[in-house]
């Protein structure tokens, strides 16, 4: 087992861990025995650790179709007493945001943890999105690790707390934490809790809500008594500093560091703040009660710039307060530890001159320009779907059917997945896209509204169980004239191959349900499934289906070309250019552009034999018939 | 023979830059593993999601006693691991102090629109230029590929790159332990090819004798 240092290792031992790894030993370490999520990158990896720990450890853990089904099951889990736990990314709380906004006026039973894992920058995202908000907007206790050991630490006090205060505890965290990798110190496993039992015979439901409503204030101010006792916030200094830097969860990383290079250790007063909910007011007293410039450095919004500010008001002195909102610190993107130091500086110099900052402590201003230089020289490269992805031929076989039936000004409509690329060249193919699922819902207004142009919508396999199905059955309802192209690669692609309930090649050990099977249920008139690299015929299903005035649906299928090519298709055949045959048109790349192709000499075109997948997409599309597949000998 | 840094003042920093597909994880993963034998502190920032599809990749690696957070400052990077020639000047431009070291991997991956002539190529010779006017401490520029199709086979190229670290000054890790990370977290299969690979990335490193620029 790969990560049996992480799940058995002993309480002392070291180990070189994912800090979403971090956070789901903290929970095994607290006993957890029921976890379910959606994947979602930068969360992803803590279900994995679960899903390879469970059959060894005994609990339950398994991926949900989409995150408001997994909070509701972990709702069904905690109500039957055993300690449970809820994973998703920022956006993925939308969309359990309804279940939380009731579960919050309900006294939940076995702890509950909510853990949210926000992408600054939106790395892998579309937007950036602050989640601290969420536990203030539905009075939720909240708390956000700042290193490995304590998102171990952390995550496993979160089960204590939320069993204390009867509530969900929200658990967030980012991005550059999740995939920082780095040492841990393991801590002991506490024995599992008590047998799952639902107790009947209490009340579990939210009405009415006046009462309950009014209950939940008076327990958010017991919160704050509870975190308090757990010192996850900490003060350093002297008490007559007159700077203090503020540093919120992992952001805390860069306002110790920024200190600590620019020589004030002993120079300025320090507060890691880690409770997000409720404001850990006494603390952020004591800072405030010596200092005059404020330094508050966090992720995504200045959530507790404005707290802090709000707290400044109340002293007779004036205090300055710096951060996102102020402008010391960018107002959007990751907060990152350059800006941190020069923003520290900043403040120092004009504030404190007497203090003198080494030069070298400084990040070297001239490489910003120098970067920027050497960018005009740099050439880009363009990500674009692996060899042998079924996206690239599904886009290619829908540009050529467009061109024979002869379709100029189609409404393309994209959605949420790797196949997002076919915004970008070679395909430049989508024109919309805005949440998981949202293609459906959109496409149908679209076909209404734009009733003389043919309207085709994207969307994947597990983005369709996920929220596309709702829409689906709204456009088989009115009977929009949408061509739904649902690409299936039968696994969760973009976030490392998950399965869904299409991966047919589990169906061994669960009951698959085919895309296809729900298109005809929801009275989708005309369903094609058709395998991907058959681009022929792809291409065929296409042009009949954009001809058709009525809701059309033809699923692309072929298994994601990474990780299950592996364990469930072995190559058999490798691509083959015929150099005498190729006059270096470029169309292979031009319109089809797997990275498989290399350049060869005098301007031909090569297939790499180690990139080449041998899904064969490729065979028909060379002008000049140069490419060939040959069998592999096994 | 082990040297000590001259820079005691913060952690190691260390970038490896490459493009998907290359190994720049699994470089990541043996040097880590290997300073955490060694007792030290580690922490690592990656890129993710890129990874296998071709696209510019990066981890930025510190070592020491006591590590923060896992992002190096601009032009505070002592030593770059360069798997591809062109993604080592992206970061190195960015990241690479002065007298920083570079050590980098020859072979140009071509980027596609490149291929299509849409933008001008970058010759590795533009390349080396271009680092040395960063004002480099040590470069070692190697035909990485070549090099490991002649020992371990061509996908330990990461692991021969790693071997030419110890040609380096400032990278103050052991051979003992970075080999046993290399056992550690090879996949069985390919560890006598990773194993070959190593020691000839570093014999070759220590016989060429890194040159100062």
């Amino acid at each position: 087992m790969k990560k049996e240092a992480l799940l058995k290792g002993t309480p002392g031992t070291r180990v070189l861990v994912l800090g979403n790894e971090a956070m789901a030993r903290g929970a095994i370490e607290a006993g957890v025995q029921f976890v379910t999520g959606y994947p979602g990158t930068p969360s992803t990896e803590i279900m994995e650790t679960f899903i390879e720990a469970a059959p060894h450890l005994g609990f339950t853990a398994y991926w949900s179709v989409n995150e408001k089904v997994a909070f509701d099951a972990v709702t069904g889990a905690s109500f039957s007493g055993v300690r449970s736990m809820a994973i998703m990314k920022h956006v993925g709380l939308n969309v359990a945001a309804d279940s939380l906004q009731q579960l919050k006026l309900i006294d939940i039973s076995g702890g509950f943890v909510l853990v949210s894992v926000d992408d600054p920058s939106g790395v892998s995202s579309n937007n950036e999105q602050d989640n601290r908000w969420y536990a203030k907007f539905a009075g939720l206790p909240a708390i956000e690790p700042t290193d490995l050991n304590d998102a171990r630490e952390m995550t496993k006090r979160a089960f204590e707390i939320s069993e204390e205060l009867l509530m969900p505890v929200i658990l967030r965290s980012v991005t550059r934490l999740g995939h920082m990798t780095g040492d841990l110190e393991l801590g002991s496993i506490e024995p599992k809790g008590k047998e799952p039992y639902f107790d009947s015979s209490r009340e579990w439901t939210p009405f009415p809500c006046l009462e309950p409503e009014r209950r939940l204030r008076g327990k958010l101010r017991q919160a704050g008594e509870t975190l308090e006792r757990y010192h996850f916030d900490r003060y350093e200094g002297a008490g007559s500093e007159k700077i203090g830097v503020v540093g919120a969860g992992f952001a805390f990383n860069y306002a110790l560091e920024a200190v600590d290079r620019l020589g004030l250790r002993s120079k300025v007063a320090l507060l890691k703040i880690s409770t997000v909910n409720p404001l850990p007011s006494k603390i952020i007293h004591r800072l405030l009660s010596h200092v005059s410039h404020v330094l508050v450095v966090e992720d995504v919004t200045p959530f507790l710039e404005e707290a802090i500010r709000a707290e400044a008001q109340g002293i007779r002195r004036p205090i300055h307060i710096y951060g996102r909102k102020s402008g010391a610190l960018p107002e959007v993107g990751e907060t990152i530890l350059d800006d941190v130091i020069w923003a520290l500086a900043d403040i120092v110099r004009r504030e404190s001159p007497e203090i003198a900052i080494p030069e070298d402590a400084l990040p070297l201003a001239e490489r910003a320009e120098q970067a920027a230089e050497a960018k005009k020289l740099i050439p880009r490269r363009q990500i674009g779907f692996c060899a042998g992805c079924s996206h690239r031929a599904t886009y290619y076989a829908l540009t050529k059917a467009l061109q024979n039936v002869g379709i100029k000004d189609p409404i393309i409509v994209g959605d949420i997945g790797c196949y997002t690329l076919g915004f970008y060249p070679p395909f430049s193919i989508l024109q919309t896209m805005t949440s998981m699922g949202a293609s459906m819902g959109t496409a149908s207004a679209l076909a209404q509204l734009n009733p003389d142009r043919k309207v085709i919508a994207f969307i994947g396999d597990s983005t369709f169980y996920h929220a596309g199905m709702p829409g689906l059955l709204q456009i088989g309802h009115q009977q929009r004239p949408v061509l739904v192209i649902a690409m299936d690669n039968s696994v969760t692609g973009s976030t490392g191959q998950q399965p869904h309930p299409g991966t047919w090649q589990l169906a061994h050990e669960r009951t698959v349900v085919p895309i296809e099977d729900i298109a005809r249920a929801y009275k989708i008139p005309h369903v094609r499934v058709v395998r991907s690299p058959q681009v022929k015929r792809l291409i065929k299903e296409l042009e009949e289906a954009l001809t058709l005035d009525v809701p059309a649906m033809v699923v692309s299928r072929q298994a994601c070309a990474l990780e299950p090519g592996e364990r469930w298709r072995k190559r058999t055949i490798v691509g083959k250019i015929n150099l005498a045959q190729c006059d270096g048109c470029l169309v292979c790349i031009e319109e089809f552009g797997c990275p498989a192709f290399i350049a060869a000499e005098e301007g031909k075109i090569a297939i790499d034999p180690v990139l080449c997948n041998g899904c064969a997409s490729c065979k028909i599309i060379c002008p000049q018939k140069a490419i060939y597949f040959e069998r592999l000998e096994q | 023979m082990k040297r000590e840094r001259q820079n005691v003042k913060g952690p190691l920093n260390l970038i490896i830059a490459g493009v998907g597909g290359q190994g720049s994880l699994f470089a990541s993963q043996v040097i880590a593993q290997a300073a955490l034998q060694e007792g030290f502190s580690v922490r690592i920032a990656e890129t993710y999601g890129v990874t296998q599809r071709g696209g510019p990749v990066y981890s930025q690696v510190r070592i020491g006693h006591q590590v923060y957070g896992p992002l190096i400052p601009k032009g505070r990077c002592d030593l770059i691991l360069g798997l591809e020639p062109i993604e080592t000047l992206r970061r190195a431009a960015e990241y690479l102090a002065p007298g920083g070291s570079v050590a980098i991997n020859t072979r140009v991956n071509v980027p596609l629109e490149t291929k299509l002539g849409r933008q001008p190529e970058l010759s590795i010779e533009t390349i080396v230029e271009e680092l040395q006017k960063l004002g480099i401490g040590q470069l070692l520029a190697v035909d990485a590929r070549a090099m490991a199709e002649q020992a371990g086979g061509a996908a330990s190229m990461n692991v021969f790159m790693i071997g030419t670290l110890f040609g380096f000054d400032v990278f103050h890790l052991g051979y003992d332990s970075i080999e046993n990370a290399v056992r550690a977290i090879t996949h069985p299969r390919f560890l006598e090819g990773n194993l070959l690979s190593l020691a000839q990335g570093r014999e070759y490193a220590l016989s060429v004798r890194v040159g100062k620029c």
